[in-house]
């Protein structure tokens, strides 16, 4: 028994805002295309824009696009459907004399068969704009009609692989709040026409975030029509970044991928196979052999290798921060859009209307700090099942690798201009810290001293563990010194950090849930725990003053209840 | 020099979600929980009670501690679940939703009409031979269910969903205002001089 609001575009599927069509529908493909759709005089004058006039008609892309429609499943296949076909390879490797004649055959096939259907991707690929929405249809196996209001959609993105760029072709992609499914990419068009469709569909987002915040008595004067408003703003996009590589380097040096790789292939390392261990044995008999007779010789061998892989890694990092960022250019037109490029092989250009944007990361971890540089998250609306696969692919949040701190400011102003970041953070209860060490890390230091009275042959050292929470109370106070808050009139500021520091910055009236948790110690004390739930983050707060908390909470449901602008 | 007055948005005069008094939840709920939970806990207990009476090498004196331990287990639950369901409550204002929980740690959780994206009414087979149901609201915030009120005897269970449908679809058109009235409202206690911390 599902119920949903009527007049909201998701009322079709639980979160759904795409209505994809059934399979069964497809063989009725005419369903689509009666030919009233077609016309544009059937629209109301109020509907009508500049290009429904060109758009309006069912549009193919460019044949070009079977390129694209080809390395697609490739790419996607090495990434993703490798690991299930390995133990594939692994027989077809062992079967013998005949095994490059099978894996040939199946090349052989395989290719076929991809070059085929990237041919009828592209044939049975259309789309135009109808009214207020893109509409498209692709599919070879399962036909699908795709409905997308200009609404939902939070960002436009321009992608230049490429194998695209001599033809001058992009792969247009829409962002869309609520898509869990569907991928919204055309790709393969000119890059006329990409600019034409970004124009019309911001400028009518644009246009309509502008008559939702403008008082009624006014909306009846605005005669602008969305290709006026469009022309106005796009002469004014004012540059506001511009990275050199020397920044990118930097962002390359501070950032934590470079951790989340040595934890991925710290993980790695024991699922080696035998044979590979071999690899590692070489290097140790190698050491051995030439500096084992030397005092340490072996350890300062195993060192040096160590830092060498680190080197690598931080390379590797910076050449990754290099290779996705590079050219990095963010302006900002005046219509209140920002628009970021960035990409060395594969040019990327994305336009995010300022009204979608949720909330505001500044990070700055230690390394960061070290180049005295800030990371910058702009966050947009994401939901839960899409958003595992956006972060693999860079997130749902625009960044900004490397900026400076005047740039922190003059953004915040920018997005922000009612808002002025206060030095003054609001900390949390000390009590946090004797809590945390209390009950996690006295435990925790309790559970690893059992050996100790297990097996005697520990020694007394079995007990050192007792001594956890005192060796990490220097880390939970910094923890705890990291956590702050800000409540403005109209935003909130949250931070946090441990060795860096990182602050959220969001206006109250975009918030979704707020929750306020209390164990049974923060009851007794006058605590609670203050949970803060975006359109696709989840900000959280431990050991405010339950006051404190309360007010936040009440303060964030009068702005959210009262405030008559589009979240999103 | 003029005075210069510049009132701030004056806390005392935004509403506190803190003087709520919440709804508690059906008690048949407590059965409800109960009687799954027990009937899946029996299905190991069946196992070796039969194993031991059938299987000579399963004997009494080797299983003897299997029976106490299950015992306890049967017995917390029977005593946590009624606590659990009497701390469970929700409320409804003119503006938002709430919902409180727990036993240790206590949550209270807030939603504004105007952020709902939708709502279900779900219930689970033992539900429906008790009469109850599940209200489940989504935001736009994630794809799992943000909000999520048990135990309710079906017909409230839909009047609350229809309720908050019909606050949230007249909030996002911007005509959501405090004196609406609806049949589920008139039966609501706002008793907003109870603080309802309970202990």
């Amino acid at each position: 028994m599902t119920s949903s609001i009527t007049d909201t575009p998701e009322a079709e599927n639980a979160s759904q805002p795409l209505s994809d069509a059934d399979p069964q529908d497809a063989s009725a493909p005419t369903a689509a295309q009666s030919p009233s759709d077609k016309s544009s005089a059937d629209q109301s004058p109020a509907d009508q824009s500049p290009a429904d006039q060109s758009y309006g008609e069912w549009t193919k892309l460019s044949p070009l696009s079977i390129i694209h429609f080809t390395l697609v499943p490739i790419y996607k296949f090495l990434t993703q459907g490798l690991q299930g076909l390995l133990p594939l390879f692994a027989v077809i490797l062992t079967a013998g004399d005949k095994r490059w004649l099978i894996l040939g055959i199946i090349g052989l096939v395989g290719s076929v068969l991809l070059l085929i259907f990237a041919v009828l991707s592209y044939l049975r690929f259309r789309f135009r704009l109808e009214g207020d929405q893109v509409h498209i249809e692709k599919g070879v196996l399962n036909r699908k009609v795709l409905h997308l209001d200009f609404d939902r959609i939070q960002s436009v993105d321009f992608q230049e692989p490429l194998y695209f760029r001599p033809f001058n072709l992009i792969v247009l992609k829409l962002d869309s709040a609520g898509s869990m499914t569907e991928e919204v990419k055309l790709g393969g068009i000119k890059r006329a026409l990409a600019d034409d469709l970004r124009k019309v569909i911001l400028a009518r987002t644009a246009a309509k975030a502008a008559s939702a915040t403008v008082p009624i008595a006014q909306k009846e004067q605005q005669t602008k029509t969305a290709e006026e408003l469009a022309e106005e703003t796009a002469a004014a996009a004012k540059p506001l970044l511009s990275l050199s590589t020397d920044e990118l380097i930097r962002y390359g040096l501070s950032n934590n991928n470079i951790w989340v790789v040595t934890g991925i292939v710290g993980g790695f390392l024991p699922q080696l196979q035998p044979w590979e261990w071999g690899v590692f044995q070489a290097i140790g008999d190698f050491g051995d052999q030439n500096f084992g007779h030397l005092v340490y010789g072996l350890q300062i061998f195993v060192a040096l290798i160590c830092l060498l892989l680190f080197f690598l890694l931080i390379t590797a990092s910076v050449i990754g921060a290099i290779v996705s960022q590079y050219n990095f250019k963010l302006s900002y037109n005046q219509d209140g859009r920002f628009h970021r490029s960035k990409g060395l092989f594969e040019r990327v250009e994305t336009s995010v209307p300022d009204n979608k944007i949720q909330s505001v990361m500044f990070k700055r971890s230690w390394m960061a700090h070290l180049v005295n540089r800030w990371h910058i998250y702009i966050k947009q609306v994401s939901f839960g099942y899409a958003q595992a696969q956006q972060q693999a692919r860079g997130g749902d949040s625009l960044l900004i690798p490397s900026a400076k701190d005047d740039f922190v400011t003059q953004l915040q102003s920018i997005i922000y201009p009612d808002f002025k970041l206060s030095d003054q953070f609001n900390p949390i209860a000390k009590r946090y810290m004797i809590k945390r060490l209390l009950y996690i890390f006295l435990p925790i230091g309790l559970l690893l001293s059992i050996p100790f009275f297990l097996n005697s042959a520990i020694g007394y050292y079995g007990l050192l563990w007792w001594a956890l929470p005192v060796v990490c109370a220097p880390m939970v106070y910094l923890r705890w010194l990291r956590y702050g808050v800000q409540l403005h009139d109209n935003h909130g500021v949250i931070r946090s950090g441990f060795l860096g520091k990182k602050y959220t910055v969001f206006p109250l009236f975009k918030v979704q849930k707020v929750s306020v948790v209390q164990s049974y110690g923060q009851r007794k004390s006058g605590h609670a725990t203050l949970n803060i739930s975006l359109a696709g983050t989840r900000l959280s707060v431990p050991y405010m003053d339950l006051k404190d908390a309360e007010e936040w909470r009440d303060r964030i449901l009068y702005k959210v209840e009262t405030s008559s602008k589009n979240f999103m | 020099m003029t005075d210069f007055i510049n009132d701030a948005i004056e806390i005392d005069t935004i509403p506190k979600a803190s003087t709520l008094s919440y709804e508690p939840l059906s008690p048949k709920h407590v059965k409800s929980v109960v009687i799954p939970a027990l009937l899946f806990l029996s299905i190991p207990l069946l196992i070796l009670s039969v194993l031991t009476i059938t299987v000579g090498k399963v004997t009494f004196d080797k299983t003897w501690w299997f029976y106490p331990i299950y015992g306890s287990i049967a017995l917390s639950i029977m005593v946590y679940t009624p606590i659990s369901v009497r701390k469970k409550g929700y409320a409804l204002r003119d503006f938002d939703i709430h919902f409180r929980k727990g036993v240790i740690w206590q949550q209270t959780t807030s939603l504004p009409y105007n952020r709902i994206q939708h709502v279900e009414v779900v219930s689970g087979p033992l539900d429906r031979y008790f009469d109850l149901a599940a209200v489940k609201i989504f935001t736009a915030g994630g794809g799992m269910t943000d909000m999520e009120i048990p135990g309710l005897e079906n017909d409230r269970a839909v009047e609350i969903r229809d309720l908050v449908i019909d606050k949230a679809a007249k909030a996002r058109a911007g005509k959501l205002t405090a004196d609406e009235n609806s049949a589920v409202d008139a039966e609501q206690v706002y008793d907003t001089s109870e603080v309802s911390h309970d202990q």
